[in-house]
């Protein structure tokens, strides 16, 4: 193979992964209290690429809930699914080392009480969106310990934004909370994320994210909904060119929220989440398409204050640009 | 690999969907009010009170231990860890004897505070009663 012929290959299996890596993983993201499970931030656009889009459908349905103090009691007289479209997509420019990216999901919720009450609502979630920069770039080879440039790893800063396009808990107008689509507040985010590639075929991801939420109405009253930090790891293998998978953990938490001013103890939630991935290209490099299976961890101190937890099954078609 | 983390996630599925109900206890309440100027007993029906259609029967006396007749009561249905209400009027029927009846839909499980208001001729009180909802 020649020198060209073997930097291409490296590059698109660099890229495969890491937008295997990243996408999945981004996917299992906390979202809204009244939301089943999960629908998450897609649409990353891996450093190699000129432009990704992304269209994914999850199913998120609820086992249970978790109370303040963490006891989890399985759901036994109510249900709740949710079918979240999400279409998502970024573009790189500056020499591809900045990017943005957005996504906007379109929510179907159905909510069902044993004494009657029964709703499926449609409608459109929160938008997302981050402009983001990647500072450092992995040589994608693995780890050479004898030689200290293979040690580089991607690191990503990004600044995020959400805005409350989605019916607030505050807004809802059916009787089960079925039309209630997104958090009610805005969100200013700042998310670091690395990525190691440990041999050529394994990477390993890391990320963290700080969000603020913004005070906002509720009712009558005045909301301050509570910081949001979230951890993510996530892991990838590539045994071939047109095949991945992987696995990946996050713990999402928020502090007390404040009403009029008032701090509401014991009202932070935690919730921690693990999944796996895989992925086929369905014509390399440009179209790709992933399976995603998350779940809560749905036991005693698994979560927190969470009224619904479950798992997610989503598939995700995306095409690349470069 | 791959076979042994989907299982691992079976796994925690299925302790989740396996572990018992855990047992909430009695949401009835009898508390003075915020001023002290009247005391109220709520009883959920069902009790705890759940998802969906909860009756309360709510009973009523003054300062000094009299029924309180003929007083007009609201109630605000709150859930302070999510910031929001729910989105069906409550409905209040009085009973007679300082009894009175109401139906709240309550539309998310966990901890809600129930906020109810009171005016009766020159009296005008609130009674604040904290309610652990299940599904």
């Amino acid at each position: 193979m020649s020198a060209r012929a073997a930097s291409l290959a490296t590059a698109a299996i660099a890229i495969f992964a890491i937008v295997a890596a990243v996408a999945p993983a981004s996917a299992a993201r906390a979202q809204a209290c009244c939301t089943a499970t999960s629908g998450g931030e897609i649409g990353t656009v891996g450093p190699c690429y000129r432009a990704t889009l992304t269209a994914q459908v999850a199913w998120d349905h609820a086992f249970g809930s978790w109370d303040g103090e963490g006891e989890y009691r399985p759901l036994r007289a109510m249900s709740a699914d949710d079918v979240t479209t999400m279409l998502a997509g970024g573009v790189r420019f500056a020499s591809q080392s900045l990017f943005v990216r957005g996504a906007a999901p379109m929510r179907l919720q159905h909510r069902a009480f044993e004494a009657g009450e029964s709703s499926t609502r449609v409608g459109l979630g929160d938008v997302s969106g981050a402009l983001g920069a990647t500072i450092l770039e992995d040589p994608q080879g693995g780890i050479d310990w004898s030689d200290p440039s293979t040690l580089v790893p991607f690191v990503e800063l990004a600044l995020g934004v959400r805005a409350p396009t989605g019916r607030a808990p505050a807004q809802t107008q059916d009787v089960t909370g079925a039309d209630v689509m997104g958090d009610g507040a805005w969100e200013l985010s700042l998310e670091a994320k690395t990525t190691k590639f440990v041999t050529g075929r394994n990477s390993i991801t890391l990320a963290a994210q700080y969000g603020h939420r913004f005070e906002h109405d509720a009712g009558d009253r005045r909301f301050q909904p509570g910081e949001a930090i979230s951890l993510r790891a996530s892991w990838l293998h590539l045994p071939s060119l047109f095949w991945s998978f992987g696995a990946f953990g996050t713990l999402a938490v928020t502090t007390d929220v404040s009403v009029d001013g008032e701090t509401v103890p014991g009202s932070g939630t935690r919730r921690l989440r693990a999944g796996a991935f895989v992925s086929h290209a369905l014509s390399f490099p440009e179209w790709e398409l992933t399976a995603t299976l998350a779940s809560d961890a749905l036991f005693d101190g698994g979560g927190e204050d969470l009224p619904l937890a479950g798992t997610t099954l989503a598939l995700a078609v995306q095409r690349a640009f470069f | 690999m791959r076979r042994g983390t989907f299982a691992l996630i079976f796994a925690a599925c299925a302790a989740g969907c396996a572990a018992d109900t855990v047992a909430v206890e009695s949401q009835a309440v009898d508390l003075w009010s915020t001023d002290g100027a009247c005391r109220g007993v709520l009883v959920p029906d069902p009790d705890p009170p759940r998802t969906g259609r909860t009756d309360y029967a709510v009973t009523l006396t003054d300062a000094a231990g009299a029924p309180l007749e003929g007083a007009t009561l609201t109630f605000v249905p709150f859930m302070p860890a999510h910031g929001h209400g729910t989105s069906q009027p409550t409905v209040v029927e009085e009973i007679g004897g300082g009894a009175y009846r109401a139906t709240v839909f309550y539309n998310m499980v966990g901890r809600w505070e129930l906020t109810v208001g009171v005016v009766a001729g020159t009296l005008s009180d609130e009674l604040e009663f904290d309610q652990q909802v299940v599904e």
